[in-house]
């Protein structure tokens, strides 16, 4: 697995886009967790500021929009640890610096001895978008697929995660959207407007391309969940992974 | 040497043929013997341990073959029914002899465990010098121009479908059910081990063969995705369905098929979805594979997008559009000036009927917003009339050139009807290439399965998806 800062930054380089994020990383010689979980408090500020210009890069997703300013979320990377909410590691709806302060205090002390700690990665609480799974993986016959599908707790429900195989443009991208199980939730129902499809459809084929770029070296991504918002508002991914291929 | 997809034009067309192993005992050494021998090819017969063969002399090698004038190979083609153990040495004797492509029936290669894997590699070790089909396989037939190397248990019928299947025993039981729904086929070929040859290898000779309209296929495993994503994109770019078959997507099916034919199955989920992105028609079963595909054939010359479904039967016609509506062709009402709007439409038996059908037909098939006729019976094809009525709609269909499909329920063999036919109106429907149902549902179910596929193609086409974004690959 990749580290979240590297991560990030692949994916801002590949132009797929993944909700403003500051990471903290862990510092040799930092004295004490207090110092360290201060240094987060303070990095969650900006958001707090609704300062997006010390992002120091401009805001992908049209963040402003989403997010209210008044919480953050809070995740721990420790290496060996993939699902950091069953850890304990991930803290939702921070309200205040000092709120952060405390959350990553107690993250660090459940941090188990030897284990090597990443560090933390403070991002805006988001609310509302529609939750879809966006994915790649290297499948042993066909290369580098691209997955799609419901996302949430709906993937189980609707079984519906489909895969399209790159190179692709974008309008193959909606008619594989198109196809897909969720779509129905995606194009509104009950009066609901329709989600950024388009967003959707760009960030597939920017996967297949990144996909096709490593190939062989990428084993899969997860983007999930990725959010769509309403038509035209654009989405981004909430959480990233990137496997490495084994050599 | 030529690469494998040129060379599959040599292996389906050769002029001069030598059987190894060719014998008057066992199988496959004399059957396919036999099919060669009445094929429009020059044939010779290599076996050490006989004279002659059926009649024909029997060479004890293959470099014993006189030579040819004007051309290296003293064959084009080398078919070898000898055992698994004596196949390397023969492959041998063909590259020394210049003979470029060889079908190799034997079995107990690589399907058959470490010692058959060993001599499968030595065969491959041939692949700069001669072109291996099979091993393991059960041989080809073109069927066009009568070339046979294969078994036939009955007299293929000429048509439009291409089939090529991993498995033998499926190909050749398969162009007798062909026959049946009213569908001919253009070349059969088995792939078995794919050692040389693979189905990929087809798919991009089909896609560019004139005389092949629709493709059928039955995959165990692939070689390679990449290759077959690419034959499918090219049928898909032709314009002719590929309709298959995938065994081998549950865990017991991937076991199977690897003591079967060596092949590594993939991900059910992943190739289906591959099947969807390139436009292949994946169907479940045998039955749905023949509709299917004689459905495909018999329309491939007209849009089928406005369907006349025409009935004998009031109950026949209403199931028949219950049916068509949740396939997603639902019937749309006729044109105004027929002065009935509801389809499927109730004629009544009497205009259902001997020569009548014709005149009941005519209006129907000239009409200019009416692509095809689905024609639904439900009595007794067996009777003297019902042959009158089949004569009928052949001629209907012959006079405008508009695709007739026929669903007729009603017992199906002689013996248990009434009546006693010896040529059933049936069989003059199948001789004729309609399409032949005995149930609304699988006809409704193929009709629907193309319609989907041609809107697919549309689509696909217009979202650019078939231009230029190919992986490079060398067969483009």
């Amino acid at each position: 697995m990749l580290t979240c800062d590297r991560t990030l930054a692949l994916l801002k380089e590949a132009g797929i886009p993944v909700v403003d994020s500051v990471f903290v990383p862990t510092e040799v010689g930092r004295d004490t967790d207090a110092l360290f979980a201060a240094q987060v408090a303070a990095a969650a500020s900006v958001f707090f500021r609704r300062d997006f210009d010390l992002l120091g890069v401009p805001p992908v997703g049209n963040v402003p929009e989403k997010y209210s300013g008044d919480s953050v979320v809070l995740k721990l990377f420790v290496s060996g640890f993939s699902h950091k909410s069953d850890s304990g590691f991930v803290a939702l709806d921070l309200r205040g610096e000092e709120a952060v302060r405390e959350s990553a205090m107690g993250m660090l002390s459940r941090v188990p001895e030897d284990c090597h700690i990443e560090g933390f990665l403070v991002q805006p609480m988001i609310r509302g978008g529609r939750e879809v799974f966006i994915g790649a993986q290297l499948d042993a016959q066909f290369g580098p697929v691209i997955a799609f599908g419901p996302g949430g707790i709906l993937v189980e429900l609707l079984n519906g995660t489909d895969f399209l195989r790159p190179p692709f443009g974008k309008d193959e991208a909606l008619l594989f959207i198109k196809r897909n199980a969720v779509f129905p939730l995606l194009s509104g129902v009950r009066g609901e407007k329709p989600a950024d499809i388009g967003a959707i459809a760009t960030t597939l084929v920017r996967l297949g391309e990144f996909m096709l770029a490593n190939d062989g070296i990428v084993e899969s991504v997860d983007l999930n969940p990725f959010l769509a918002f309403g038509a035209g508002s654009g989405g981004f991914a909430l959480d990233a992974r990137i496997k490495e291929a084994d050599a | 040497m030529k690469d494998r997809v040129s060379a599959v034009a040599d292996l389906l067309s050769p002029h001069v043929v030598v059987h190894i192993g060719a014998s008057e005992s066992g199988v496959y050494p004399s059957d396919v013997f036999k099919s060669l021998a009445s094929s429009p090819v020059t044939l010779y017969a290599v076996n050490p341990k006989r004279s002659e063969v059926f009649g024909h002399h029997c060479f004890s090698s293959v470099a014993e073959l006189p030579d040819r004038e004007g051309t290296e190979g003293k064959a084009d083609l080398a078919i070898i029914t000898v055992p698994a153990a004596s196949v390397p040495a023969v492959i041998s004797d063909c590259a020394a002899a210049g003979i470029g492509q060889a079908v190799v029936i034997s079995a107990g290669f690589a399907e058959a465990g470490a010692a058959g894997r060993i001599l499968q590699a030595q065969v491959e070790a041939f692949e700069d010098r001669v072109h291996i089909l099979g091993p393991n396989c059960a041989g080809f037939a073109n069927i066009a121009d009568g070339i046979i190397a294969t078994r036939m248990y009955s007299r293929p019928v000429a048509g439009k479908i291409s089939f090529v299947s991993q498995s033998g025993a499926l190909m050749m039981a398969l162009h007798g059910a062909f026959a049946e729904r009213g569908a001919g086929l253009r070349y059969i070929v088995s792939v078995g081990n794919q050692a040389g040859f693979r189905l990929s290898d087809f798919l991009f000779h089909f896609a560019s063969d004139p005389g092949t309209r629709v493709i059928a296929a039955f995959i165990e495993g692939l070689p390679d995705g990449t290759e077959f994503v690419e034959a499918a994109r090219r049928c898909l770019e032709a314009g002719k369905p590929v309709i298959a078959i995938k065994s081998g997507r549950t865990e017991l099916g991937r076991k199977l098929a690897a003591t079967h034919t060596a092949a590594l199955a993939g991900e059910g989920e992943v190739f289906e979805a591959v099947c969807r992105q390139y436009g292949i028609i994946l169907v479940d079963d045998i039955d749905d594979l023949i509709a299917t595909s004689s459905v495909a054939a018999a329309v491939a010359d007209s849009p089928v997008s406005r369907i006349a479904w025409i009935s004998q039967s009031g109950g026949l016609g209403s199931l028949t559009g219950d049916l068509a509506k949740s396939a997603g062709i639902e019937p749309e009402s006729f044109p105004p000036e027929f002065g009935i709007s509801l389809n499927p439409v109730d004629v009544g038996g009497d205009k259902m009927r001997g020569a009548v059908v014709k005149d009941t037909l005519r209006p129907f098939l000239a009409h200019q917003g009416i692509d095809a006729v689905v024609l639904l019976f439900a009595k007794d094809p067996n009777r003297e009339i019902e042959m009158e009525t089949a004569r009928n709609v052949v001629a209907a269909r012959d006079e405008s050139g508009k695709p007739i499909v026929v669903i007729w329920v009603g017992p199906t063999l002689s013996t248990l009807s009434t009546g006693s036919v010896a040529s059933p109106a049936l069989q003059v429907l199948r001789e004729a290439g309609i399409p032949l149902f005995g149930s609304p549902g699988p006809a409704v179910c193929a009709l629907g399965r193309l319609s989907a596929w041609r809107r697919f193609r549309k689509a696909w086409i217009a979202s650019g998806a078939s231009a230029g974004k190919g992986d490079g690959h060398a067969h483009l």
